[in-house]
């Protein structure tokens, strides 16, 4: 009888070594992220675009002017960039939701409230879009903290983020306000 | 008798008025964001980002191997591609807490945006590219 006990402690002081090796190996590693190369991105986002599954205004074209990564603004210390991939589709949402708060920000100012309902209505669905879901950390605050107040027709937010971070954008489009 | 009442029951409101909060400043928050960051001086592009209403912002790496090298971050806006801020850099341990700032003027008042990471560490880790960080963020401040 005592040979089957000894056995038993046996498997399960195995059963835990192998429980806490493997514990230790996760928390310490975290998968690797592939990356896109510099030269590859406008390929990546031209793909992006192809496969975006919401449609642009009336009028709107995707971009034909990528980033410029020697642009200083853009890389002010001049390094050689690795981008994670999935960027191409943050980047081309971002450009779709810039494109609807354009149309927002325009009907505001002659007075449609048909186009800033129509607005409003598409720039909420960005944190529903596959990328925003995948990458973007806190969708419930772009929801309350700029879309909720724009449908109640209060712009502040939206003008700040459109004027800050829409430049690209406006390059594309440069009749947008 | 009755004016010691009237006084702690102004006492009682006022306490509930200031543990509420009301009237005081927004308070900030706090968020941590996990990304890759790059090896031997590349600067690695993350795609995680994080909505940002306006206002002052912190950055503190919680977990990086910085492979003996100096780290550097920096807050990209993930739809133009312009780095926002300027790179907050960490020399050695401790990874203290760093107020990021907006490289033309300086301001800590950041503006709205999305907001993701640029990383870089001068240090090599073998062949890898790039290696995992985590930073904890102050925002709203």
């Amino acid at each position: 009888m005592r040979v089957p006990r000894l056995f038993s402690y046996a498997i399960v002081f195995l059963l835990l070594l192998s429980a806490c090796g493997t514990t230790s190996t996760n928390a310490g590693e975290a998968p690797a992220e592939e990356f896109i190369e510099v030269d590859k991105f406008d390929d990546a986002v031209m793909q992006a675009s192809v496969n975006f599954p919401e449609p642009l205004p009336a009028g709107i074209d995707w971009p034909t002017n990528g980033i410029d990564f020697e642009d200083p603004q853009v890389n002010p210390g001049q390094q050689k960039i690795v981008i994670g991939e999935g960027y191409q589709d943050v980047y081309i949402s971002g450009y779709w939701l810039c494109a609807w708060m354009d149309v927002y920000l325009e009907a505001m100012k002659t007075g449609d409230s048909a186009g800033q309902q129509e607005g409003v209505d598409n720039i909420s669905k960005y944190t529903s879009l596959p990328s925003q879901q995948e990458h973007l950390q806190n969708p419930e605050e772009f929801d309350s903290q700029l879309v909720t107040p724009a449908a109640l027709g209060d712009p502040t937010v939206l003008k700040s983020y459109y004027g800050s971070s829409c430049g690209n954008y406006v390059e594309n489009n440069p009749e947008s306000p | 008798m009755k004016k010691n009442i009237v006084k702690a029951l102004i006492g009682v409101v006022v306490s509930l008025f200031i543990v509420a909060g009301f009237g005081a400043p927004a308070q900030a928050a706090y968020r941590s964001m996990g990304c890759d960051v790059g090896i031997n001086g590349q600067l690695y592009w993350c795609p995680t980002s994080q909505f940002h209403s306006g206002g002052g912002m912190n950055i503190q790496p919680v977990s990086v191997n910085t492979c003996a090298g100096s780290l550097y971050i920096g807050m990209r806006d993930v739809n133009s591609g312009y780095q926002m801020t300027n790179s907050a850099v960490w020399h050695s341990l401790p990874h203290s807490v760093r107020t990021l700032s907006n490289p033309a003027s300086g301001s800590t008042r950041l503006p709205a945006g999305s907001y993701a990471m640029n990383a870089r560490i001068n240090g090599a880790c073998g062949q890898a590219t790039t290696t995992h960080l985590i930073a904890s963020f102050g925002y709203n401040l």
